[in-house]
């Protein structure tokens, strides 16, 4: 397993989390590492645990919400879902990281 | 706002935390229900699930510390370590007490010494001197009872006096006490020229 494969970059993990919540709506935990893996084609791969402390952050700033529901399955699971003023904060971040990754692309292609 | 919600947490920390567990581990199953889908076994599936879960312990923290105030946890658990000390050690917990009462007590008495000698002394010109005039009835049984304003008169007639040199041992009831008064019943002698008693 190669770490820089494998490893979310600090600080990008709510926006993915962000997105991922924009693109399939409302989510439990468990199926936004699956989404985040399989839309990023294997390549991110979130270590599972550290999503908790960042959906409960998230939550406290107002960003998502979340409810307990049911699954398919009937399992009791906490769903999460995206408030405009997360909506607002995605819009920034994906500015933002947008920019990063212009400027870092840039500086590498320098001769 | 969030932080007052992390206060109001704390009130119920055991179900935060229990609702925290169990999003957790709904997770951890979830997972373990996908690899032994694919063909691992129970065990098997349960030491994956958790490898790829991460530092279990260390995350249910994290999320536990984002929901319930950490620093009145902190003041629970300190007042609550306290407690059981002092428990465990009852000479030293009584020596702290008594200290703490004594101190406590003699302050109060000091100050109530001040209080009325140099911060508020009685609205008299020497209240060091004022005193409360009872007489006694002993065949009725009557320790204290007011004097009455004629017998007080005439304990203090001339008469009186020279034959018997004080007011007071002449009194027919026999005994006079001394006590003390509020400042408002004897609000009257703040006008008084001479002093009450001889």
């Amino acid at each position: 397993m190669n770490k820089q494969n494998n490893d979310v970059l600090q600080g990008t993990l709510s926006l993915l989390v962000l997105r991922a919540l924009e693109a399939r709506g409302k989510m439990h935990g468990y199926a936004l590492t699956g989404h985040i893996q399989k839309a990023s084609a294997d390549l991110l791969r979130v270590e599972e645990g550290s999503l908790y402390p960042a959906l409960h952050r998230m939550e406290q700033d107002g960003w998502v919400q979340a409810e307990w529901g049911l699954t398919e399955k009937g399992r009791k699971a906490r769903f999460y879902s995206l408030t405009p003023r997360g909506a607002g904060q995605l819009a920034v971040e994906r500015e933002s990281w947008e920019r990063l990754t212009k400027g870092v692309s840039r500086v590498l292609r320098y001769a | 706002m969030a932080q007052w919600r992390r206060f109001l947490n704390f009130l119920h920390r055991g179900r935060v935390a229990r609702a925290i567990d169990e999003e957790l581990q709904f997770h951890v199953d979830e997972r373990v229900d996908e690899l032994m889908a694919e063909g691992l076994s129970e065990s098997d599936a349960r030491s994956q699930a958790a490898r790829q879960f991460g530092n279990a312990t260390l995350y249910r923290e994290r999320t536990r510390n984002l929901n319930v105030s950490q620093i009145l946890e902190d003041l629970f658990d300190d007042a609550a370590y306290a407690l059981r000390s002092l428990g465990r050690s009852p000479a030293f917990t009584a020596a702290a007490v008594i200290t703490l009462a004594l101190g406590i007590g003699a302050t109060t008495a000091i100050y109530s010494v001040v209080r009325t000698v140099w911060l508020r002394p009685l609205p008299f010109r020497d209240p060091g001197r004022v005193v409360r005039i009872w007489e006694t009835n002993l065949p009725l049984g009557i320790h204290t009872f007011s004097a009455s304003t004629m017998n007080y008169l005439s304990w203090c007639e001339p008469r009186v006096c020279r034959n018997s040199g004080c007011g007071a041992r002449s009194a027919p009831a026999g005994r006079a006490w001394c006590g003390s008064s509020s400042p408002r019943a004897w609000s009257s002698l703040a006008r008084a020229e001479q002093p009450v008693w001889p």
